[in-house]
This record gives structure tokens, sequence and C-alpha cells, in this order.
């Protein structure tokens, strides 16, 4: 009886540790799924056969016996280098310029780049090349971190959508004529006065959804279509154009009031 | 215990110094890695440089903001640094630059050779792989050319040339002057079109304003249903445009305009529209702040009928004089504006030419001073209240707007009345406004203009409708004894929007002493996604004493629809059409409105 109940607290344990490890599985990653990549020897288990280690980018020189990625990070050609068009396996028919897409075979062993397979599409096989293992890039310094690159200690960006959904209500004073238009002159248009044109929410309130790119600025101003009917500030002066930052995150209402326009007391 | 020995004493004095001189070290290193890492989270600022690029081939690439240089590219600041290489992008929206390829770089101090170099222009950093023997890192911080950081981690992306493969150029040039916070100069530019399969003439420059300064895009230019202007000279500081025009009394012309912005809001602009044409406007628009609550506007006009430069035919203009004071909770507005109805000579037929250019004597000289109060609240009802007032004194030795009298006063006071918007019926938002207005004048005359407004709107997911009733009215004793000119002050609407100061009803001029109209205006409006826009305006007016075809007052009933879509990155597409329900034979407003524009 007892060896029953031991047999059985067996098969359950294991089944809730089956049913933890799948739980845990499909909960523990949310990041996007990855591109396709060889992953660099030392990150995966051991081999008895040393890996080539494949890097993939954009190159931007290859001279004096060097081949530098995009990333700044830069190889060293083997005296026996191979360079062949990837569609084609044999010589590039096109210069290699600046630009041009490839990917490298490192030999794991001497960290040389022993064959170049170029392309003028990106290509995507390989590991991109900053996150190629530091010791086989070529620097002459030591690494020094950069303070600059630490993220921002407080602003939540949300990693999924490169846009944010924007919206802004503006007010408009009460003697705005009905049958008008607003709209938003930004800078993005060169000052177009009708550059993005206003839904008119009621008597008094117009309003845009736009779908925005992280980390765009916008410097606007409200217009009724003209340069002669823009915003003014309460008195009737000129008043500095709106500036709009959009850092990430989620959805943002903006609410803005338009005192005066220029034509009208 | 034993009492301290001296020497240990004296040893213990000397540790406790280095334990503070290293503790003060400390802190103040900490201090200074703080300030150094609180650089990271600053806004970018503008670099001030101005960058040359020179190249057997430069493109810009309009809908991406990208200049791309391939061919012995020799890029130059303006801070003396040089640098060579075999291609260089230029992100315009971001403000950097990449030159890569055998790159060559000339600072004050030292040249250098490597494979690429990488300039973020607003926060001062430049990045570069020097490559001799063997490659490394070098960042130059805030324009520190003699003392890189060696080996400093660099973003991920700093070297990328952007991609334009598949791309149609819109320009290609040979060289360019970029001043990265307000424009771009293209030299030797062949406009590109249909992906390459058009391509203009070699032109001598082009320039493109992309400044955040709005004042860049005040416009002198009136009148004309297509515009396409072209940049042919500028600096951070100004812009120099021709525009090739057209209207479809003049046709075709050219106009020239030029800015000039200084101070932040301070501009001025002048223009001469048409160019090309007999009749000639000469427009010089300024605003000259004076302190933050303060400025003066220079409104002028000079018309004048000639060919070329030669001895106009005719002439006549006007200068207006705004001088603008914010007060605590309103503003006052100084006013002079003086009006010339024609500027030569008398001749003795009474016509310069022919009848159409006739001798006119008057030359008006109005004065004002007005008062625009701030929007108050009513108590804690939601409502709010404007008062609005002025006096103005007019002289013309020729009699003030046809009239025997030389001299006239107006004095007016206006007062709008407005509520909040409030949960209506059906979960509707309601609100309304009512503004009066009484002008009297020294003829004597006197003129009262009533604006009462009540709207409904609600919205179905993306679709908004708002329905309202416009009320309307203008009585005056006389109607020829009212003034009109460029002046706004005297409480009467000025030239050109109405003919004799009497406000336009449904969009008409009002041409008797009592005029009425009531408007009912249902707008909707659907506006499915970011790409697309589409407006109906429904009206139906409702005029008194006469509505008629060729008579007096607007359509009886009117629908106008406008579509706006986008056709590019961008620019977008707005065209529409209004419908008159056969008033006066008329149907369809006789063409589409058209316009692709910049977004």
């Amino acid at each position: 009886m007892i060896g029953m109940a031991k047999r059985l607290s067996l098969v359950a344990f294991v089944c809730v540790a089956l049913i933890g490890a799948c739980c845990g599985a499909s909960l523990s990653d949310p990041s996007p799924t990855p591109t396709v990549q060889t992953p660099p020897p030392d990150l995966v288990a051991p081999s008895p056969t040393p890996l080539p280690l494949l890097v993939n980018g954009q190159i931007i020189d290859l001279e004096r016996g060097y081949v530098v990625f995009s990333s700044g990070d830069a190889f060293k050609l083997s005296a026996q280098a191979t360079i062949t068009d990837d569609a084609t396996g044999t010589a590039p028919s096109y210069a290699l310029d600046p630009g041009v897409y490839a990917v490298a075979t490192l030999d794991s062993q001497s960290g040389q780049v022993v064959a170049l397979r170029t392309s003028l599409r990106p290509l995507a096989q390989g590991t991109p090349a900053a996150q190629i293992p530091r010791r086989y890039v070529v620097m002459a310094s030591s690494p020094k971190p950069n303070p600059d690159l630490a993220p921002p200690a407080v602003a939540y960006t949300k990693g999924f959508s490169a846009t944010v959904g924007v919206t802004i209500v503006v007010s408009v004073p009460a003697n705005t004529p009905l049958g008008d238009d607003v709209y938003m002159s930004t800078d993005t248009s060169g000052w177009n006065p009708q550059a993005v044109k206003m839904q008119r929410l009621d008597g008094l309130h117009f309003q845009i959804e736009m779908e925005v790119q992280r980390g765009t600025e916008i410097h606007f101003l409200f217009t009724r279509g003209t340069w002669n009917t823009v915003e003014r500030d309460r008195a009737g002066l000129q008043r500095p154009a709106r500036d709009l930052v959009v850092p990430g995150g989620d959805v943002r209402v903006i609410n803005v009031t338009v005192y005066r326009w220029a034509d009208l007391p | 215990m034993s009492p301290a020995h001296p020497s240990h004493s004296r040893s213990n004095v000397s540790r406790r110094a280095r334990y503070i001189a290293v503790a003060v070290l400390t802190s103040v290193a900490t201090l200074l890695a703080t300030f150094a890492t609180a650089r990271a989270d600053e806004k970018p600022t503008p670099s001030g440089l101005k960058v040359t690029i020179d190249a057997r081939r430069v493109e810009y690439f309009a809908d991406e903001g990208l200049i791309v240089a391939r061919g012995n590219v020799r890029v130059s600041l303006s801070n003396g640094v040089a640098v060579d290489g075999d291609a260089c992008s230029v992100d315009l929206g971001l403000r950097r630059f990449v030159v890569a390829g055998h790159v060559h770089l000339s600072t004050p101090g030292a040249s250098y050779a490597g494979a690429a170099f990488a300039d973020f222009l607003p926060f001062h950093r430049a990045y570069f792989i020097p490559l001799t023997d063997v490659p490394d890192r070098w960042t130059f911080l805030n324009d520190d050319w003699a003392h890189p950081e060696l080996g400093r981690e660099m973003p991920g992306d700093t070297f990328f040339l952007a991609d334009t493969q598949g791309t149609a150029p819109f320009i290609r040039a040979t060289a360019v002057v970029i001043d990265p916070d307000n424009y771009v100069s293209f030299s030797h530019v062949v406009f590109i079109a249909a992906r390459g399969a058009l391509a203009t003439p070699p032109l001598p420059r082009y320039v493109r304003n992309y400044s955040q300064n709005p004042n860049f895009a005040v416009n002198s230019l009136s009148g004309a249903s297509f515009d396409l202007p072209y940049g042919i000279g500028g600096s951070s500081a100004s812009l120099d445009a021709v525009h090739f025009r057209y209207d479809p009394v003049l046709k075709t012309y050219f106009s020239f305009e030029h800015h000039s912005v200084f101070g932040g809001l301070g501009y001025a602009v002048f223009s001469l529209n048409p160019a090309t044409q007999q009749p000639k406007q000469w427009n010089l628009l300024a605003y000259v702040p004076a302190g933050s609550a303060a400025a003066l506007t220079f409104n002028s006009q000079l018309f004048t009928y000639q060919s070329g430069l030669s001895q106009p035919l005719s002439s006549n203009g006007f200068a207006d004089v705004q001088y603008t004071r914010a007060l605590r909770q309103s503003a006052l507005k100084f006013e002079v504006a003086q009006s010339y109805d024609s500027l030569l000579a008398p001749t003795s037929l009474g016509y310069y030419g022919n009848p159409s250019h006739p001798f006119t004597p008057n030359h008006p000289l109005t004065a004002a001073l007005s008062w625009a109060g701030f929007a108050q609240g009513v108590g804690t009802s939601g409502f709010t209240f404007r008062l609005l007032s002025g006096i103005s004194t007019t002289h013309d030795a020729f009699g003030v707007s046809g009239t025997t009298t030389h001299d006239a006063q107006s004095v007016y006071v206006d007062a709008l009345l407005s509520s909040p918007v409030y949960p209506g019926p059906f979960g509707t938002s309601l609100n309304g406004s009512y503004e009066e207005r009484h002008v009297w004048l020294s003829f004597p005359n006197s003129a009262d203009f009533q604006t009462a407004v009540v709207s409904d709107s609600k919205r179905f997911s993306k679709v908004f409708l708002t329905g309202s009733l416009q009320l309307q009215s203008a009585n005056t004793q006389r109607l020829a004894e009212l003034v009109a000119s460029p002046n706004t002050s005297t409480g009467l609407v000025p030239e050109p929007l109405s003919p004799n100061g009497l406000p336009l009803l449904g969009g008409v001029a009002t041409e008797f002493t009592h005029a009425t109209n009531t408007a009912l205006i249902v707008i909707a409006a659907d506006a499915p996604s970011p790409y697309f826009q589409f407006t109906l305006t429904a009206l139906r007016n409702w005029y008194t004493p006469v509505q008629e075809p060729f008579v007096a007052g607007p359509a009886q009933y009117q629908a106008i629809a406008d579509a706006r879509m986008k056709i590019s990155k961008t620019l977008f597409l707005d065209i529409g059409r209004a419908y008159y329900f056969n008033w006066a034979n008329q149907v369809w407003s006789p063409t589409f409105s058209l316009q692709v524009s910049a977004q």
C-alpha cells in the first residue's frame, strides 16, 4: 500500500514537474522570435570539431587585410581568404564598395576570415557582427564602457512596436468660424499650413489620431488652413512652435488649447 | 591602554589625511562621472556646424530624408575637420552622417587613415575606426579633436550606410551644403521623376529649407490656384525662392519671395507677385518682437501696373503698422494705416492709359487703439466671456469712404459669451455661443452685428457628426457711410474681405441696411485610418431680405465633399468639390479642388 502511494506520488510529481516545465517554457521568454542565426560556437554546447563562425553584416571597408562591418567591428582576413558572390558562388561582378552585405566565415582557431560571401541585398545567415565574441574582433585599445549607451532609468519603451498611437485634442476659441477646418502645420512638412487635417469632435474641439515612430520629435502649430490664420498667444502675439516628443511606450493623449487665431480678435 | 606614541599619532594623522584626500578625490571623481554620464539623458542640441559634401555623385532621397554620396567623397565641416572616403550617407532626420571606405580624417591637429567615420551632430559625438597597422575605435567627445577616447563602446548602428537599393532619388547633384538644423543646398541639380525615366536638365542650385522655425513659412503671396516653389538661395536665417504659379486670370507666371528670420519669433518677408506680368504686388511683411510681451507688426503692399520695371501705368498701396502689448488679462493694440488709392500724379483725362486705371485721389489715414480682454470664466458655471473695444479716427482730405466728410471717428464694443461642452441627449455633446458688436461712427452712423451658434455633436466609432445652427445679422443706418480699409481696428470688417465694412453673411457681402442669415450646417467626417479622411458638409441658408441668384444671398442648399488620402510617405492628395443644387443654374462647382502637398 505504501509502495503504491509512493509510486502514485512519484507519478504525480513527474506530472507536476512536466506541467511546470511546460508552463515555465511557455511563459519564460516574451521576446519576439529572433531572425535565423547561427549561434557562436562558444555559446552552444562544446563540439568535438569546432564549428565555423559566420559573421553577418554590412561591409564598410575592405583594406589592409581587414574587413570592417558597419558595427565598427574589424576582422583579420586570412591570406587564403576567398571572396565570392552569395548567389552565384563565383567572384562578385560588382565592386565591393562600402554598403555591400556579406557573411564572413571565421576560422574559430585563428579568428581570421577564411571566406567572404557578398551580396547587394541583406543576407539572413550568420550572427550579426556586433554579437560576435569580442575575442575575434581586432581592436588596438582595450574596450571601454560607454555611459551614453546605458538605457534610460525610468522611461518604459514598448519593445514590440516601432510606432506609438498619439491622439491630439485641441480646444479652439469660441469665435472659430463653424465651417472652417483646423490643421496642424508641422516642421516635418516644411510648415505646410494644411499638413495634418483634424477631425471636428464638437463645437469647440478637434482631434487627430496618428501613428508616430518612437523617438519622433515634431514641432507644430495649429492653423485654419493658411498662414494668415495661424494660432497666436492670448494677447495676439506670435507664439513659439509647440514641441511633441514621443519617447515610446503606450498610447498618448495630448490636450492643448488654441487661445486666438491671427486673423480674429 | 597605553597612550599613543607620538609617531603613531603622526602616522594616524597622515593616514587620516590620506583617507580624507582619497574620499575627496573619490567624491569629485564620482561627481565628474555623474556629470559625464548625465549627457546620455540630455536632449540633442544644434551643432551649429555646416557640412559640405563633394562627390562624383550626390543623391537626395526625399521620402527617406537621406543624402547618399559615392565616388571621391570629401566631407568638409565648418570647424575645419575634413573626411575623405569612398561613400557617405547623411540622415537628415537624425542629423548624422557616415563616411566609409578608405577614409582619411583631417582634424585641425592631425590626420589619420581609417575605415569609417560617423558624426552624430546634435550629440557632439564623432566615431572613427582608425586603420593603420591594427584597427581601433576612437570617439571624439564634444568636438575635442585632440583627445579621442580609445576603445569606447559605440552604438550598434554607428557606421550603417543607408540602403537605397530599389529607390529612385529625387535629386542627383555633385555637391551639397547641409545646415543640419535648417536647410540643404544642392549644386548642379538634376531632378528625377517616374523612377528615373524623366530627368530635368542640370540646374545650377536648389535649396530645400526644413527649419524648425515656422516663420520661414509666412506667406506673402496670394491668389494662385497652383504654386510650385523653388529655393534658389538660403542660410540659417534666410530663404530666397522663385515660385512658378498659375491662376485662371493671369495664367502662368513667376513670383519671387525672400524670407528673413531673427530672434526666434521675428521675421521679414518680401515678395514680388507676379514678377512676370504687368499687374504686380510688392509685399513687405515684418514682425519684430519688443521684449516678451510686445511686438511690432508691419504689413505693406504696393500695387503697380507696369511692364518689367518700366514706368508704371498706375499704382496704389497701403502700409499698416501695429504695436501690440500684452497686459495682465488683456492686450492693447495701437495701429496706424495709410492707404493711397493712386500714387501717380493725376492726368487730365482722369485715368491712366485707359478707363480701367482711373485716378482716385483718396488716401485715408487711420489711427486706432483697441483693447482685447482674455476669456474669463463666469463664476463656476463653465461659461466664459470676452470683451473687446476700440476707438479709431480716419482722415482723408478727399472724403472718407467716398463721402464728403474729411474726418470720421469710430468706437466699438464687442462681447462674446460661450458655453462649455455639455452632455446632450442621445450621447451627444452640446455647446453654444453668442457675440454682439456695436460700432458708433461719427458720420453719424452705426452698425450692429450679432452671431449666435448652437452645435450638437456625436461620435460613432470613427465617424464624427456635428450639426450646427448659426444665426447672423448685420444692421446699419446708412450703407454709404461706413469705413472699409486694411485696418481692423475701426470695428468694421476690412478690405478686401468686405467692400463696405459690413460682415459677409453666408459668405456673401452685405448690401442691405438690415440683413440676416440663418444657416444649418451638418458636418460628417469619417477617418477610418490615419491615411484616409472624408468630410461631407451640408448647408442650408435662409437669407433675408432677398435670397435670389445674382441678386443677393448665398445658395440655399450646398453640399461639399472633401477626401484626403496619403499617396506617399510624405505627400497627401486632397480632392474636393461642391454641389449647389441648381442655384443660378449651377449644379457643381466649376472645378475640383486638388491639392498635393507635404505632410
